[in-house]
């Protein structure tokens, strides 16, 4: 019982393949099967015969690496009362045991990882393989020849490998190792290359110069890099007031504000190309005035129109020709001499292609984010760990204050309870007759809501009909406008909160569910009210306007929509949160506070949005405007939050409500602006009297126009018009395109669920490599016992002569 | 050290970097503590030292009564006892690749994978 014994296996030699990167596949189970099978048989005889010495053998071709390490004096757990001390000793001395423990283990293992990662290119010698029929452990190679190191020695060697490395390897090796700094250090100094003879001092020192220059340059680098990331943070507005939010409320209601802060930043993005290449430019050259300009009055901030008609707000102040000519004015038949320094400015092709290349890039980092947003919210496999993530990596050990911490340990105590109550919520089953029911009520609840839907949408469409019958509209009576922005408000105030005493009546399963199908009620109401304001202005007013601007008064008719949008949503907070409060706990003596509508709101957020972008054509000023609201709404909600609102009271998982949230953003919200927009680019006839497109039969002439004039300047700019002509212009890439897309994503797919099946897979081995495990354990434990056992009945015999033992044992 | 004044696992924390195990810390256990709670420490090295922090009983596995233990601290001891046993059972559940009722070293590792948000959570600011 002296030497920790060492279980060793005899592996039958596979044949080396020329790579040698061969082991013993866990396919070849069953010859390792036999062998432990065999082993255990020869031991537990062994052991029946000669007590209890295990031999140490001389592997031949590797060993089971029980001996990972030479000092270990550490006992098994305690709490394993049934196991004797011979096997609590083998089992604190199994790798899996001795990892986290002993320096030399850990030195052991950065060597072979450092031997791999330096032969990665060469065929890695057969003395490296650690043979074991458990190849989970094959990572810890921690015995790569039979004689136990010491650990000096081990030390040596990782020393020696880690020169071999190159600097960046040796650093990120080091770095990764759990050791303490000093030992860090000091093998980090005995690792750098050796100074080399005198002849090649002076090649080594140059070299050692231009590494010592790139290595601070690297570092340099990398502290600026380190630098602005943290002042970044610190910029990140609203990162405190964000915190407080979801310590006081939970991660659910945080999601709309991080949506909010997402919209502002899509707006932020989109705005500067317009003020610089639209806006800047024509307010810098603005046009001769048309008519007397009417005064300011205070009615132009609700309507749009009178002062504000005739400026850089609207389409129809931007001038149709070239600005900033080099001829000033031509004197008769001479020569146009260019003044220095100008620079001649389309204005109608800056208007298209800027819009058109801010919407594209909206386009695409809305799909980038999307996508970001899914691949971090969908990993694969990703939605069967949540208990354990939320136990062990919640705690933001960043956090310092008293009450921070205090707000931390709330919202972890609501995310633990949310998990446990949608989990139970689960476990909840229904009679048959009971989902009869529950399938009856839901049909008749959503038959009730697209009852509705077509209710409003028809109120809508009679009511745009009487605005028609009413224009024109005199200057007096510009209030008379701001009557079907109300109506569609209030359709759109009212129709939620009918949606949710109908959605009362039915009882779903899961928050998640409940939430996600008001959103798609509310959804379905807002588009379509929008859809049927998108034909009255495209395909009815257009036509009663004829000869006057309808592009301005479209414009003025979205600047409208959105300030009664913003008006209806600070009287939704004011009723909706403060006065119910009130109301409930003076009058109805009720202590609970209203819950925060989040579906609602991110509606509301969407709904704006797509207002923005559908009117960006008309009206290049409209995302500021959206800036300005969305910062006052933060502002706004947040008060109101704190004040009014609790947390809801079914709690429920926000994982994933933020992908849903930009998913909505993209695709109804984002397509549909970009369909209607290209509808009017493409087919509708631009007004004559106003804008840059007047003269044109489509706003795209403009474009086409542009490249005819490039094709007749020469052949030096040819490709531009071949571009146009066949890439453009023919459908065929288009479709070539769209096939390309599909196969991406179909490919994609079909690696996710390969990776599926892989993980499957691995995760059913590890369980087999853990029964296999308990199997050995038990095995080995009985082969103690039964020694114990002999050892207490050969004591009593002990006074029996040792021949009859002798020849005992020379029979078997 | 006031950035682990309140921290619930400010014990566990100075237990795991000291050299006698017991809490104190010489200088050069501090410099391992920050540098392994830095930015800048791989995500390897910390799920290593996170995966000590959490095994109260030092048994190189984290049992049933470590997660109770860290249930309990992270929450202050205001969930109920069957709660806590619950969590407890469906973390195992989840992160228990080889079904012996405790996580090892690998199975924790393996979970921290999947948690996109460990690095910045695992993380002191100076």
């Amino acid at each position: 019982m002296s030497q920790s014994p060492a279980f060793v296996l005899n592996v039958l030699e596979t044949p080396e393949d020329p790579e040698g990167s061969q082991e013993p596949s866990p396919y070849d189970e069953s010859e390792v099967h036999d062998s432990f099978h065999q082993l255990i048989q020869e031991q537990s005889r062994w052991v029946a015969e000669e007590g209890l010495e295990l031999q140490q053998r001389q592997p031949e071709t590797g060993a089971l690496g029980a001996s990972g390490s030479d000092h270990e004096t550490m006992l098994g757990p305690e709490g394993a009362p049934v196991y004797s001390m011979a096997t609590l000793r083998i089992l604190a001395s199994m790798p899996s045991r001795t990892i986290g423990r002993s320096r030399g283990a850990i030195i052991s293992q950065y060597y072979s990882r450092t031997v791999k990662l330096r032969r990665r290119a060469g065929r890695p010698q057969l003395r490296d393989m650690g043979r074991s029929a458990r190849p989970s452990l094959r990572l810890y190679d921690l015995e790569l020849d039979s004689a136990v190191l010491e650990e000096e020695e081990k030390r040596g060697l990782l020393v020696k490998e880690l020169q071999g490395l190159t600097a960046a390897q040796r650093d990120h090796m080091l770095r990764g190792m759990p050791l303490s700094l000093a030992e860090k250090r000091g093998l980090r100094e005995e690792s750098r290359p050796p100074r080399g003879k005198h002849r090649a001092q002076w090649h080594r020192g140059l070299l050692s110069c231009c590494d010592q220059l790139r290595d601070s340059c690297v570092l340099a680098s990398h502290n600026l890099g380190l630098a602005l990331l943290s002042g970044l943070q610190a910029l990140m507005p609203w990162h405190y007031a964000l915190k407080r939010i979801g310590g006081r409320f939970g991660s659910s209601v945080l999601s709309y504000f991080l949506f909010l802060k997402t919209l502002l930043a899509f707006n932020t993005l989109l705005l500067p190309p317009l003020l610089a290449f639209i806006v800047g430019v024509q307010a810098a050259f603005p046009p001769a005035p048309t008519g007397p300009v009417p005064a300011f009055t205070g009615l132009e901030l609700l309507t749009g129109g009178g002062y504000f008609t005739h400026s850089v707000m609207y389409y129809g102040y931007y001038s149709n020709a070239t600005l900033n000519q080099p001829c000033a004015s031509p004197l008769d038949g001479s020569q146009c001499t260019p003044e220095a320094g100008s620079l001649p400015y389309s204005m109608p092709l800056a208007y298209l292609f800027t819009l058109g290349a801010a919407f594209f890039i909206t386009c695409i980092t809305l799909v980038y984010s999307m996508s970001r947003s899914f691949g971090e919210s969908y990993r694969v496999g990703s939605t069967s760990g949540v208990h354990a993530i939320t136990v062990f990596c919640s705690w933001d050990y960043k956090v310092t204050q008293r009450w921070a911490t205090r707000l931390q340990h709330d919202n972890i105590r609501t995310q633990l309870k949310e998990l446990l109550a949608e989990w139970q919520s689960r476990q909840h089953r229904r009679s048959a007759c009971g989902q009869l029911r529950r399938v009856a009520v839901l049909g008749l609840v959503w038959l009730l809501c697209l009852g509705t839907t077509l209710g409003c949408t028809l109120a809508v469409y009679t009511f745009s009909e009487l605005m028609i019958k009413q224009s024109p509209v005199s200057a007096e009576r510009e209030a008379v406008l701001l009557l079907l922005p109300l109506v569609v408000c209030l359709l759109n105030l009212g129709g939620p909160y009918l949606f949710r005493i109908l959605a009362a009546l039915e009882r779903h399963d899961s928050p998640v569910l409940e939430v996600y199908v008001a959103i798609c009620r509310n959804l379905i109401l807002k588009m379509v009210t929008l859809g049927i304001l998108c034909y009255h202005w495209l395909g009815r007013r257009v036509g009663t306007l004829k000869d006057q601007c309808w592009e301005n008064f479209v414009g003025q008719e979205l600047y409208r929509l959105m300030v009664m949008d913003f008006i209806f949503t600070l009287l939704d907070t004011l009723l909706g949160e403060l006065v119910w409060r009130l109301f409930s706990e003076k009058q109805l003596k009720r202590k609970g506070k209203p819950e925060f509508d989040i579906a609602g709101n991110v509606l509301e957020l969407i709904y704006g949005q797509t207002l923005t972008w559908l009117g960006v054509l008309f009206s290049p000023l409209l995302p500021a405007m959206q800036i300005i609201k969305l910062l006052l709404l933060f502002y706004i909600k947040k008060a109101s939050l704190m004040a009014n609102c609790q947390a809801p009271r079914r709690p429920w998982k926000a994982s994933h409500m933020s992908t849903v949230f930009i998913s909505l953003l993209c695709f109804p919200s984002f397509l549909g602006a970009a369909v209607f927009l290209c509808y009017a680019v493409w087919q509708v006839k631009p007004s004559s009297t106003c804008g840059p497109f007047r003269t044109l039969d489509t706003m795209y002439e403009a474009g086409k126009v542009w490249v005819r004039r490039l094709e007749k300047a020469g052949p030096r700019v040819s490709w531009l018009p071949w571009i146009h002509r066949y890439l453009v212009e023919d459908t065929f890439p288009i479709y070539l395109v769209s096939a390309l897309l599909l196969a991406v994503i179909y490919l994609n797919i079909q690696v996710v669920k390969g990776q599926r099946k892989v993980i499957c897979l691995l995760k059913e081995q590890i369980s087999n490599e853990g029964e296999d495990k308990i199997f050995l354990i038990n095995k080995l434990q009985r082969v103690y016992e039964r020694k114990e056992r002999s050892r207490a009945g050969r004591t009593e015999e002990a006074v029996t002569p040792p021949a009859l033992l002798t020849d005992g044992w020379d029979a078997q | 050290m006031p950035e682990l004044k309140d921290n619930p696992f400010r014990q566990r924390i100075a237990q795991v970097f000291s050299e006698d195990g017991d809490g104190h810390m010489t200088l050069d256990n501090f410099l391992d503590m920050f540098s392994v709670m830095s930015e800048m420490a791989p995500r390897d090295l910390k799920a290593y030292y996170a995966f000590k922090i959490y095994d109260f009983n030092n048994d190189d596995y984290i049992c049933a009564w470590d997660l109770e233990q860290t249930v309990t601290k992270l929450t202050r001891g205001e969930l109920s006892t069957e709660e806590v046993s619950l969590i407890c059972e469906k973390v195992l559940d989840e992160a228990d690749g080889d079904h012996d009722g405790r996580l090892s070293l690998e199975d924790f590792q393996n979970m921290i994978l999947r948690a996109p948000d460990f690095l910045s959570t695992f993380h002191i600011r100076i």
